[in-house]
């Protein structure tokens, strides 16, 4: 009953302390961000580079193995396999993902398969119904069996038993033998599947031609020793018998459902992030540990009138502690609030992770608590020692000793020196992303989509026809499309198509010994629909495909001093005839993939014909998928062969082609922000507690005769001997630090910047420390009474 | 007899604290002439420690007038009041004020570091000439941890009267000490007085207090008796 009056009292005493302390609550949300971010991170780690998305618990090591040739990766051949279980005794499992047609009654439905060759014990698949048994590294010919995800079951079967029931699938029987685990998705990530299907069952399903080799195969192998000796012994004798080329190895990879190079990527983008928030964890801690000591030594008062009013030593202590725990719970609950919008802004620092739900591990909540126990327990210690240092040495007269100055001013130099760098940093970062942003690609963008679509090829061989003036007419006849064109070199995209062309003297039209221009074959408004400007003469017309539209920089290399009726170029034809054509018109140049990038010196031509390497370029106001259904529907009354339309739009292309720079801008401004508060925090509450415990001291001056000013310039240069030297030292090295950035701005300009910075801080802290000392003068009655 | 000058006048002297109404010092009137040697006496509250912080220039005047050597207290700029307090008086407090981590002879050099007319030459002459007169010469390298009560409250004599000021201010300075000791620290006040320097005491030991020329008492912020 005691006990819990005195929870309560000391309770509502921490409440009514610090509500409306800003220092305090600034402080803990400002290390519940790092925490959150931590957190982010390793949620993502769970969810994409462990096999625990599966809902696997693997008894054995699970590890993806890929056959190297020279740099293209591909999955193990058949006949590697079987020379792995022979020689070294290794399983190998497959997997790999197909749609599937589930006919049911009268209707038909796709459903998502994954392959897989067997290993469910090993892998640690516990089937919710049923067994896996029948569908372990089953022979072909044997009777079709699958199991079923536990959504597929509880959707379509209401969880009734399925057991020996059968499914037609692709035209098969296929016998039910187990029900997946409830968590089971999938075995890739990012991917669901209804069904899993023994891998050789592929052929049996009408998917033989769906070689196993294709590159969308993942092999693993299932082990328990380790794998390096085993495989360099293997690649050795394989080689030995010719099995494996020199330019042949196998590579290992942690990678699990998903592909080596994705996962490499991720887990160094992942790995340098949570280096980088554990850093700023660091930084946030100082600055939270600097305020619960400054709030400390406010209040030592409240503890020795609590000792004269009764409080017993351990009494005290409790306070202490159930303080702590206020505060790391406080710490707990705002970094999961944190963890949310979290997620958005990893979302901008790791483009190349779709957003999808990410799953905490116990095991990682585990290392959170360890991780706020060691922060309670260094606090607490600094709060002890710095109780024990108080009781002892605080006396009449006492002041602050020159090592706890010196400490706490090189602690700030370094926080203020990082500070300047990260917003130097970040200021160039904003100002690239500026400019960038004010380029002119020399083409509109804005409600443009760029559309793909199949085509079947007639062996190179072309003619002539009306189907590409019809198809650009039929899409602007709808009232969706407001212009449509065609491309065969669209903007942002890699896809592009080279021609050889010369001038009429022979010479090579790119000035260089490669004669091959790019040549984008295009329809006759296009330059209407992309904004290019027609700097010279007209557009091309449909009927004369000898003619040509060149870009602004080849007009001026070659063609500058002549009129456009007489600038003509050639090309080499099949029968080694040099054919002349006209340049009718000459377009202003355009950066057509990076606004960074030199101008590419372009010939358009008219398209002949659709060949299936063209592009439609829309403009439209309709959103991507209504786009794709109307396109699907004018490719088809044009020909039905032309098929599988996919529409992107171009501000979607721009958005991928800044998402690194945004990424790394987005990481830079969030450590750029805490590390800027944390050492403003920690720059107050040091100087605050500095101040405070030299009162006296400071107070004595004051009545000794000191002015204001000379207390705090002496205090200033003690600190500019520190803080100058670490500032010039680092301004050296910065220029170095900025060498993975596109400068825009010259050494001169960094060095100004982070200077000036660093001189913002100094005033910052002159300030400061100027607003303590008047502080001190206000009361210095008061302590030296 | 020779006329002496006047070193403090109080017309009409009020102050109350930052954020409070209530009068501490309630409209005082008070001359003190040089070489005078005034204790004032009163019970807790009764604003004697208050007077001596607005006569020793660390918490400026409220209403009413504070001359200070013919200068009026309220017209002088930060600066002209910082030079004051440096040469023109020195404190002496109850609990010594002294800073532990300093030497007796560097606790002495503070107030000379914001001298501008004593070069930093002269610290060690004028440091020793002060400790002799206090009879603590041979303390100059001690920290005052390593002193007794009375031998800091006698640096913090030397201290006080280190710049030659004309006005020593002793707020309670036998407060922390025994009798006899006590009874030193009056004999160098009563010295230092008789060697022309004007003092101002706040004491509640009647006994002290009547060695002083003029004995002030103080009760609600105004003076009862002005003897």
């Amino acid at each position: 009953m005691a006990k819990s009056k005195l929870v309560a009292d000391l309770l509502q005493n921490w409440w009514l302390r610090h509500k409306t302390s800003a220092g305090t609550w600034l402080s803990l949300w400002l290390v519940s961000l790092p925490i959150a971010l931590l957190l982010q991170v390793w949620a993502i780690q769970n969810t994409y580079l462990s096999p625990g998305f599966a809902a696997l618990n693997p008894s054995v090591t699970v590890t993806q193995i890929v056959h190297q040739q020279g740099t293209a990766p591909s999955p193990l051949a058949s006949y590697l396999v079987k020379e792995f279980k022979q020689r070294a005794q290794l399983t190998v499992v497959y997997e790999k993902m197909r749609w599937l047609k589930w006919s049911e009654a009268d209707q038909e439905h796709e459903v998502a398969a994954s392959f897989i060759s067997g290993g469910f014990n090993a892998l640690g698949v516990k089937p919710a119904l049923g067994s896996f048994v029948a569908m372990e590294f089953p022979a072909a010919d044997t009777q079709l069996q699958v199991a079923i995800s536990y959504q597929f079951w509880t959707s379509h079967f209401q969880q009734k038993n399925v057991i020996g029931h059968t499914l037609m699938l692709n035209g098969k029987l296929a016998l039910i033998a187990a029900v997946m685990p409830e968590r089971f998705v999938s075995f890739r990530s990012e991917q669901h599947a209804d069904l899993v299907v023994p891998f050789s069952f592929l052929p049996l399903l009408g998917l033989a031609d769906a070689d196993q080799l294709s590159p969308d195969v993942f092999s693993y192998l299932l082990h328990n020793s380790p794998l390096s000796p085993q495989l360099a012994q293997l690649e050795v004798e394989l080689k030995n018998e010719a099995l494996l080329f020199d330019d042949e190895s196998f590579t290992t990879s942690a990678a699990f459902g998903m592909s080596v190079r994705q996962f490499e990527t991720i887990k160094a983008r992942l790995g340098l992030l949570s280096q980088l928030f554990m850093g700023l964890l660091v930084f946030s801690l100082l600055a939270f540990t600097s305020h619960i000591a400054s709030a400390s030594d406010k209040r030592l008062n409240e503890m020795s009138l609590r000792k004269m009013l009764g409080a017993t030593s351990a009494q005290l202590g409790y306070q202490r502690h159930l303080e702590m725990l206020i505060i790391l719970s406080l710490v707990l609950v705002f970094s999961l609030l944190l963890f949310w919008p979290c997620a958005s802004l990893l979302g901008l620092m790791l483009p190349d992770i779709p957003a999808t739900e990410f799953e905490l591990s116990a095991a990682k909540l585990r290392v959170l608590l360890q991780l706020l126990l060691v922060v309670s327990l260094v606090i607490s210690l600094i709060l002890y020692a710095q109780h024990r240092w108080t009781q002892h040495s605080l006396g009449r007269g006492a002041t602050v000793s020159k090592a706890e100055k010196m400490q706490t001013f090189v602690l700030l130099a370094a926080l203020f020196v990082l500070s300047s760098g990260a917003l130097t940093y970040s200021s160039q970062l904003l100002l690239q992303q500026w400019r960038y942003s004010q380029l002119d690609r020399g083409y509109n963008t804005e409600q443009l989509s760029i559309v793909t679509f199949d085509f079947p090829k007639f062996g190179g061989t072309y003619f002539v026809n009306k189907l590409p003036s019809l198809l650009i007419s039929n899409l602007m006849a709808t009232a969706e499309i407001q212009q449509a064109a065609l491309t065969s070199t669209p903007v942002l995209h890699p896809a592009a198509s080279y021609v050889t062309f010369y001038t009429s003297t022979g010479a090579a039209l790119t000035g260089r010994n490669n004669a091959q221009v790019l040549t984008n074959h295009i329809s006759p408004n296009y330059f209407e629909l992309m904004g290019i400007e027609l700097l010279q003469g007209e557009s091309l017309n449909w009927d004369n495909y000898w003619q040509v539209v060149i870009s602004e920089s080849l007009w001026q290399q070659h063609f500058k001093d002549i009129p456009l009726s007489q600038a003509q170029i050639t090309q080499t034809m099949n029968d080694g005839e040099r054919r002349a054509i006209q340049v009718v018109g000459v377009a202003k140049d355009i950066h057509r993939i990076n606004p960074d990038d030199p101008v590419t010196p372009i010939v358009y031509r008219v398209t002949p014909t659709i060949t299936g390497q063209e592009f439609i370029v829309l403009k439209s106001t309709a959103s991507v998928e209504p786009l794709q259904q109307l396109v699907q529907q004018e490719l088809s009354k044009l020909d039905t062969t032309l098929q599988n339309p996919k529409v992107i739009s171009v501000s979607d292309l721009i958005r991928q082609q800044q998402a690194p720079q945004l990424a790394l801008l987005s990481t830079s401004l969030v450590l750029t922000l805490v590390v800027l508060v944390s050492s403003l925090l920690f720059c107050l509450n040091a100087v605050s507690l500095l101040t405070r415990k030299s009162a006296r001291e400071l107070a004595l001056r004051l009545t000794l005769g000191a002015r204001r000013r000379q207390l705090v310039l002496k205090e200033l240069f003690t600190l500019s001997v520190i803080y100058l030297p670490l500032v010039l030292s680092t301004a050296l090295a910065l220029p170095d630090w900025f060498t993975r950035l596109d400068r825009i701005i010259s050494n001169s300009a960094i060095y100004l910047l982070f200077i000036g910075f660093n001189l913002i801080f100094l005033l910052f802290i002159l300030v400061v420390l100027y607003l303590s000392v008047r502080k001190i003068k206000h009361q210095s009655w008061q302590y030296l009474q | 007899m020779t006329q002496r000058s006047e070193l403090i006048r109080l017309e009409q002297l009020c102050f109350s604290y930052h954020g409070t109404e209530q009068l501490v010092l309630d409209h005082l009137d008070l001359v003190i002439e040089q070489q005078d040697y005034v204790a004032i006496l009163g019970t807790s509250g009764s604003g004697k420690s208050t007077l001596l912080s607005v006569l020793g220039l660390v918490n400026p005047p409220g209403q009413g007038h504070y001359f200070l050597l013919g200068h009026d207290v309220r017209q002088l700029t930060d600066k002209s009041v910082a030079l004051l307090k440096n040469r023109e008086i020195g404190f002496i407090f109850q609990n010594f004020n002294l800073l532990n981590h300093l030497s007796v002879y560097q606790n002495l050099c503070v107030p000379l570091s914001y001298n501008s007319d004593i070069p930093r030459s002269m610290y060690r002459e004028k440091a020793e000439q002060v400790l002799q007169q206090v009879g603590m010469l041979q303390f100059s390298d001690r920290l005052p941890s390593q002193l007794s009560g009375g031998q800091q409250q006698r640096v913090a004599i030397a201290r006080a009267i280190i710049n030659n000021p004309s006005l020593i201010l002793a707020d309670e300075p036998s407060g922390n000490l025994d009798s006899a000791t006590a009874e030193l620290i009056f004999d160098i006040l009563q010295q230092l007085n008789e060697a022309g320097k004007t003092i101002c005491l706040i004491t509640h030991d009647v006994g002290f207090a009547t060695k002083a020329k003029r004995v002030l008492r103080l009760s609600d912020g105004r003076f009862i008796s002005n003897g």
